[in-house]
């Protein structure tokens, strides 16, 4: 009795172990081999919806890609941190909190494409009365992230108001509980990228103060950016993402109206949320190097990027080879 | 005995350096001298700037102790009550029974939307997690005062109320120490964790912990965790202090 | 110490009953089988039996810690529904209130009522040294000897003033040179509060140095099957040829009815 138990018991582990093992080669699951990316992005955020688009029209197994997604994150330093465990080959992520990892050496990483420029906004709750950006001084405003794009386009806003950034409260508050806490007046102000200004519009939860297109006009938000040691390993893979990037962002700019319906799936709102915010996006790959050298500049100022040469830490961070063109 | 008990910690710390300056512990990893550094700046400077160490103590240890409080005040009559009356416990088991086995920090999104970014929702977190432990080891500490107690109370004209207050809490407070114990560890891990969602004020041990995240800054997070570590330890001693002295007559 | 006014006997035991049911198994144990007894108010009155015979048991139903199956406990002349003050028991295993010092355990009584904190203070004071216990307060029971926990116990049941002592074999945890020393302080206490005694034990040479009278129970389902008199005058001595006799007899008759 015992004996014939333990045989059957081995051999039903054995033959588990052994669908297992074929399992994880992924033997048998095709003709050609994919190649697999780890790719990591933003949750709810409406500026990385390329990434979305080319994973659905499936841009990506058309260049012979197999997407893992290495995880969504709710804002982008914690995105950061998994590139810095190693975690993640690409991903679409905020440009500010690129530069922060990579300045202190915690990742190494590159910005091989842009994902979007614009698309965010301050917005208040609805009792406060301040008419621009000057009338937050005083009050606290809720950002998704220490040393985020949002971080820095509100210290630019107030810097341009002739506000103190000192004499503005801010904390950080995780996108989802912003409109919440918006509504709730705990705090006065959020600043935030869409599709969150739209649902707040739609909700009545806030109205927005001001577009970040106006504070600065064509700010470079989101990229997309590899790991170092993995562009060294895999260029054609990474030169494949990126044109499934690229088709997919030129797919936005020609469609937008199955763009918004695709953005309704992804990020659970309502296709007319979605498109209203869809209109304060734009959606281009190239990246302007200009503009991140400015971040840059802004960012050293902040005692964030310590980095004596920013010129020369800049360059080392954009890699266009990849593009369409091979640069420019 | 005591000077052993230095060597093992020492001989670590050692270690840690000499792998740190030789490079080879990973980029995400300070010597023990960017630590002791990293203290001193969340002190001077604070983190993030002008929000100093001093600062997220306070409120994180508001934080705790306020939902603490509540759950012990609450814990222990509802323990003792179940502990002591049978139809009680056979009423409030099924909701423990439910509601214990959810993480505290499950309930945070339902708590920020109910109490909002504040107190509120951390000490409703707080309190979940430090609730359960003490009701249990309340309730075992009063199962477990001899019977023979309760009866001499009763033969010295003791009613059910004096029992409970008199016999009861007495004899079940050391089992009550270990739940409070119990308790406020799992507390304070609780508040950092929730602390790291965001906090209404700016300030909180997990939350500059966050911010040391959020600048890749990993000297301040190490330097975080030791002072969040410290101060778990702490709490944990002025509780064994306090149980030491209420309970000399073991 | 109030005593009894002579309407009657203390303590009336009619008929007393009690049948346990075991928990697990729903089996009955009969413990006590129709016990008829009365015992007169200031007497010195012990009881004996073999082991598991049920003394403990009806010690305890008059004490109102058990409720009879069948008969009636009447404390004079009314049925007893409950523990009480009046009625204080004295446990073998002392149950002294580890967290309480010994003041405080004596005093616990007061407190509850309602005695100002510094009166019950002095009472308890003085009953400590009823037991010859003077100069111990400060001291949790953890830190006594058996014999001076048993006389705190004894001193806190004293307390309360009750009308009648039930004690449930107090002395039988304690080393035979200390037993003998708390037998004769028992017997002067008695002599000098007046208080009704009733003494449970399994040891006969105790029930006869203690007891006026001597209730004994047959093995269980225990009912009354002897009652000596003790005629023997206090205070007595172990040695005497009286003592001996009268101890040799109920001794045979107890062995008597363990044979049966």
């Amino acid at each position: 009795m015992n004996r014939k138990r333990t045989i059957v018991v081995t051999a039903a582990f054995l033959l588990l172990a052994l669908t297992m093992g074929f399992a994880a080669t992924g033997c048998g699951s095709g003709a050609q081999a994919k190649k697999v990316v780890r790719v990591g992005f933003l949750r709810n955020d409406l500026h990385q919806l390329a990434y979305y688009v080319a994973r659905e029209k499936g841009f990506f197994a058309e260049q012979g890609l197999d997407i893992r997604e290495g995880g969504t994150f709710s804002a982008g330093p914690e995105e950061m941190s998994a590139f810095s465990a190693g975690d993640l080959d690409v991903g679409y992520v905020g440009v500010a909190p690129a530069i922060t990892f990579a300045s202190q050496g915690m990742a190494d990483v590159k910005v091989v494409a842009q994902a979007n420029t614009n698309g965010s906004s301050i917005l208040v709750r609805p009792g406060l009365d301040a008419q621009d950006v000057a009338g937050l001084r005083g009050f606290t405003v809720a950002i998704p992230g220490i040393s985020t794009v949002q971080d820095y386009l509100l210290r630019t806003a107030l810097l341009k108001a002739g506000v103190d950034p000192a004499d503005v409260k801010e904390v950080v508050v995780k996108p989802p509980e912003m409109l919440p806490a918006l509504s709730a007046a705990q705090v006065d102000a959020a600043v935030v990228w869409e599709p969150y200004p739209s649902m707040a519009a739609a909700q009545g939860a806030g109205r927005v103060l001001i577009n970040s297109s106006r504070i600065w006009p064509n700010h470079p938000c989101c990229m997309v950016v590899a790991d170092a040691s993995f562009i060294q390993k895999n260029p054609d893979t990474v030169k494949r993402f990126v044109a499934a990037h690229v088709q997919a962002t030129k797919y936005i700019q020609d469609n937008p109206a199955e763009a918004a319906d695709m953005a309704h799936l992804f990020t659970g709102q309502d296709a007319a949320v979605a498109k209203s915010a869809m209109k304060n996006i734009k959606f281009s790959y190239t990246p302007d190097v200009k503009a991140i050298a400015r971040y840059v500049d802004f960012m050293k100022q902040a005692g964030v990027v310590k980095d004596k040469n920013p010129s020369a830490f800049t360059k080392g961070l954009v890699d266009t080879e990849f593009l369409p063109g091979g640069g420019s | 005995m005591r000077k052993w008990k230095i060597i093992s910690p020492l001989a670590a710390l050692a270690l840690w350096q000499v792998l740190a300056s030789a490079g080879v512990l990973g980029r995400g990893t300070p010597s023990p001298v960017q630590v002791v550094k990293g203290l001193y700046t969340l002190i001077a400077t604070g983190l993030p700037p002008g929000y100093h160490l001093q600062g997220h103590l306070i409120a994180s240890l508001g934080r705790v102790f306020t939902g603490f409080a509540i759950a012990v005040v609450i814990a222990i009559p509802v323990g003792v009550l179940m502990g002591y009356a049978n139809v009680f416990k056979a009423v409030m088991d099924p909701l423990v029974e439910i509601v214990r086995p959810v993480p505290p920090l499950a309930w945070l999104p339902l708590a920020v939307v109910w109490f909002g970014i504040g107190l509120g929702s951390a000490a409703f977190i707080i309190f979940l997690g430090a609730f359960f432990p003490v009701v249990l080891n309340t309730i075992s500490g009063v199962k477990s005062v001899d019977p023979h107690l309760v009866e001499a109370a009763r033969t010295l004209g003791a009613r059910d109320r004096t029992i409970l207050a008199r016999v009861m809490v007495p004899g079940a407070l050391p089992s009550i120490f270990t739940g409070l114990r119990i308790g406020m560890g799992i507390a304070w891990m609780t508040l950092i964790a929730a602390e790291l969602v965001g906090v209404k004020n700016g300030y909180g041990l997990g939350y500059m912990i966050m911010a040391a995240r959020d600048f890749a800054r990993n000297d301040l997070l190490v330097a975080g965790i030791v002072v969040i570590g410290l101060v778990g330890f702490l709490v944990d001693w002025l509780i064994r202090l306090a149980e030491r002295r209420l309970l000399r007559w073991r | 110490m109030e005593m009894n006014a002579g309407n009657g006997p203390a303590l009336s035991l009619r008929g007393l009953s009690k049948t346990f049911t075991e928990q697990k198994t729903g089996n009955a144990l009969e413990v006590l089988d129709g016990i008829d007894l009365d015992i007169e108010a200031g007497t010195l009155t012990c009881i004996v039996g073999p082991s598991g015979c049920g003394k403990t048991t009806l010690l305890r139903l008059i004490g109102g810690l058990e409720m009879p199956t069948r008969g009636e406990v009447l404390f004079e002349g009314a049925p007893v529904e409950g523990p009480g003050p009046e009625r204080g028991m004295v446990f073998q295993e002392y149950a002294l209130f580890p967290w309480r010092t010994v003041l405080k355990n004596v005093s616990f009584g007061l407190e509850i009522e309602g005695m100002p904190r510094d009166e019950a203070r002095r009472k308890a004071d003085g009953y400590l040294e009823t037991v010859g216990l003077t100069g111990h307060y400060e001291l949790y029971p953890r830190e006594l000897s058996g014999g001076m926990k048993q006389r705190v116990a004894i001193a806190r049941t004293l307390a309360v003033e009750p009308r009648i002592l039930l004690m449930d074999e107090p002395f039988a945890s304690l080393d035979a040179q200390t037993r003998n020393s708390m037998q004769e302080f028992l017997v002067d206490l008695w002599q000098r509060t007046g208080t009704t005694v009733v003494f449970v034990t399994h040891s006969v040479d105790e029930a006869v140095f203690l007891g006026q009278d001597i209730i004994g129970l047959s093995r269980r389902p225990a009912e009354v099957v002897s009652r000596f008199k003790n005629p023997l005058g206090y205070p007595r001595s172990r040695t005497d040829a009286g003592f001996i006799a009268l101890r040799a007899r109920i001794l045979e008759y107890l062995t008597e009815e363990m044979s049966e």
